[in-house]
């Protein structure tokens, strides 16, 4: 034990006194943390200006005559309450023109002179009276590099179905209310699930292609892991001290990363979506504790792997296209059947899978066994590969290949 | 440790794709040492010579225990080490160009490091450092990384520390190669006085000066057989050991 600790405390003290390893194994974490804040924030304050209503602001909206009905369309009619019904301040013009303008209206629009022209196919509402008969279209024409344009443009479109399909159930007592009763966070929930095991599984591997191929074929390529199998130490504990040094490092990297993920995910997000209903603490500890041992698996795999080149590159091309395989099988979740256990003895696979089924919370019945048996396939696994280590230890073929 | 004894070693070694290639001759291995044996006893010094790729390092190797004899054994004391290699590999002191010491630390940190994974005490330790760094003039320079370190600078501190257990059998590949000659000077003047304390030394050289100053006994060894072997002053009697060396070299081609 005390050799084991001694081989430890040597490559933790290697990993952590070097600034370019250090740098290599914690600023992932940290960089995505502002990357993702940076980037919500652009995101948000793109929305906000796209739905942002203007105020005391004049809206000009054409429409052209042939709509069919003596009467003012339904749809201008909506759009002008709607503007008003968010925002009092603003008043609406609306104009009547005839066919003959519509292009002279669309350089208005383009312009900036009107904010949304609205072009009826000929009879529009007496063929949509007859039960859709014909030709009944509806164009909108909106100016996208204006903010009111926009926003008219976008709330038009909302009503259309609402005017024409006869869904005025959703406008009780001139007051809009959500169409989406649902209090949950699915599609959030959703997006999640898709987006975090790709990016978790993305910043371990980059750990591990930070620490694993320094470790033995590093030690190769710089002449030095002679002078330590000289030793009378075990083979086998200088394989156990190295595993420990990595596995250690690499929680530590793996934890900034895990925060910097979870931290950051709400900002890109926008901030304003209720991001404990997905990460409860409950669901944090589980994920962390999958994770960990996710890590150790993918440390003692990625030592394995190194330990056959005879230089960090060489090291770092074959961990590479691990690095692939591993990111295609972040995206196979959305085509598999989760519910079947048989899944979670899929190294990787599972691991994907029992984030996934945590985050969405979907076929619940199946999560905890699923999430036991990725835990402990991660373990097993683990331990297979420590057991080939420090089987690689004593081959000199392998220990001395040039 | 009285006497260390070789007997019949040999080594293959499985060839790759490059070098089967290379040779043409269809082999897929290639034997780099075949039955070589060498007697070195305690207060000798002796000189394994031979040209590049004879399977000089490799028998050193093999002595060293780094790599495992495909054929023969490795007695001291009349016992094979295998029997109990870990007290073997704490006699031994194995130094080489090719072991480096890692550049991220200090001379003092790698003295310490290695004497722990020999199991010497704190108390121990301290002392053998003390005794080496002041022998080798690395107490100016022990705590600046490995790596900002001459070549001189940096051969002083891995003899040290290949030293740092106090090794009763030393085994040096090539101990001058790379020294200019004041560092080459106090390497040679180091090895005579461990073989005053007694210790067995193995070096091996293509240089005949250095053998013929330091060395009592010899062993020539030409594509991977040894050649000869004796008492150095017996085999030079009648010729020097260049002459002896290339006549058993051009010999071989014959």
């Amino acid at each position: 034990m005390k050799d084991i600790l001694t081989v430890f405390s040597k490559e933790m003290r290697r990993f952590f006194t070097d600034r370019r390893t250090l740098a290599a194994l914690f600023l992932p974490g940290i960089a995505i943390f502002i990357l993702y804040t940076i980037l919500g924030h652009f995101i948000s304050d793109q929305l906000v200006s796209i739905n942002a209503v203007p105020k005391e602001t004049e809206i000009r909206v054409a429409y052209t005559e042939n709509f069919g009905s003596n009467e003012e369309p339904s749809l201008v009619m909506q759009v002008e309450a709607g503007i008003l019904l968010a925002e009092e301040s603003n008043t609406v013009v609306k104009e009547e023109i005839a066919s003959s303008q519509i292009d002279e209206y669309k350089d208005r629009v383009r312009n900036d002179e009107i904010d949304l022209l609205i072009v009826y196919s000929n009879g529009f509402e007496d063929q949509l009276k007859q039960e859709g008969t014909g030709d009944n279209s509806v164009s909108l024409f909106y100016n996208a590099e204006d903010s009111v344009s926009s926003y008219v443009y976008s709330l038009a479109s909302s009503l259309i179905s609402v005017c024409y399909n006869n869904y005025f159930v959703n406008i009780i007592d001139n007051e809009y209310q959500n169409p989406n009763l649902s209090e949950g966070s699915y599609a959030l929930s959703q997006m999640l699930s898709f987006v975090f095991p790709m990016i978790t599984i993305a910043l371990l591997f980059s750990t591990i292609l930070t620490i694993c191929p320094e470790s033995i074929a590093g030690e190769k390529e710089r002449g030095t892991i002679a002078s330590l199998l000289l030793t009378p130490v075990k083979r086998s504990h200088i394989a156990l001290g190295k595993i420990l040094a990595l596995s250690v490092t690499a929680i530590a990297s793996g934890a900034v990363s895990f925060l910097g993920i979870l931290l950051s995910l709400p900002e890109l997000f926008g901030g304003e979506v209720d991001f404990f209903s997905v990460f409860t603490p409950g669901a944090v500890v589980v994920l962390f504790f999958l994770i960990i041992t996710a890590l150790f698996l993918f440390v003692t795999m990625g030592l394995f792997v190194s330990a056959f080149a005879k230089t960090i590159k060489e090291a770092n091309a074959y961990l590479s296209p691990l690095m692939i395989v591993f990111m295609i099988l972040a995206i196979v979740p959305a085509v598999v059947d989760m519910s079947n256990i048989g899944i979670a003895f899929i190294p990787i696979l599972d691991l994907v899978v029992s984030m996934n089924l945590i985050i969405t919370g979907a076929v619940s019945s199946v999560i905890i066994p699923f999430v036991a048996v990725t835990i402990v396939m991660n373990l097993v696994l683990s331990g297979l590969f420590i057991f080939l280590v420090t089987k690689i230890f004593r081959n000199e073929n392998v220990m001395f290949s040039r | 440790m009285k006497k260390l004894i070789a007997q019949g070693l040999r080594k293959t070694f499985r060839l790759n794709a490059k070098q089967r290639q290379e040779r043409k001759d269809g082999s897929r291995s290639i034997v780099a040492v075949d039955n070589v044996s060498l007697s070195l006893e305690a207060g000798e010094i002796y000189g394994l010579l031979g040209p590049n790729g004879a399977g000089k390092t490799t028998t050193l190797r093999m002595m060293a225990t780094l790599l495992q004899p495909d054929g023969g054994k490795i007695l001291a004391d009349e016992k094979d080490i295998q029997e109990d290699l870990n007290d073997y590999k704490r006699r031994i002191g194995f130094l080489t160009s090719e072991l480096k010491l890692d550049d991220f630390f200090s001379p003092d940190y790698t003295f310490s490091y290695m004497g722990r994974l020999y199991g010497m005490t704190e108390e121990k330790i301290r002392e053998r450092k003390e005794k080496l760094f002041r022998q080798f003039g690395i107490f100016e320079f022990k705590d600046t990384k490995i790596h900002d370190l001459s070549t001189g600078m940096k051969q002083k501190a891995s003899l040290a520390v290949s030293l740092a257990h106090d090794p009763e059998i030393i085994i040096f590949d090539e101990p001058t190669n790379g020294l200019d000659i004041v560092a080459s000077k106090e390497v040679e003047d180091y090895l005579q006085a461990l073989k005053g304390q007694g210790k067995i030394i193995l070096v091996s050289t293509h240089i005949f000066s250095l053998v013929e100053k330091l060395c009592d006994r010899v062993g020539i060894i030409i594509r991977g057989r040894m050649a000869l072997e004796g008492k150095l002053s017996e085999l030079t009697m009648e010729k020097s050991l260049e002459s002896i060396f290339f006549d058993l070299y051009k010999g071989g081609e014959e």
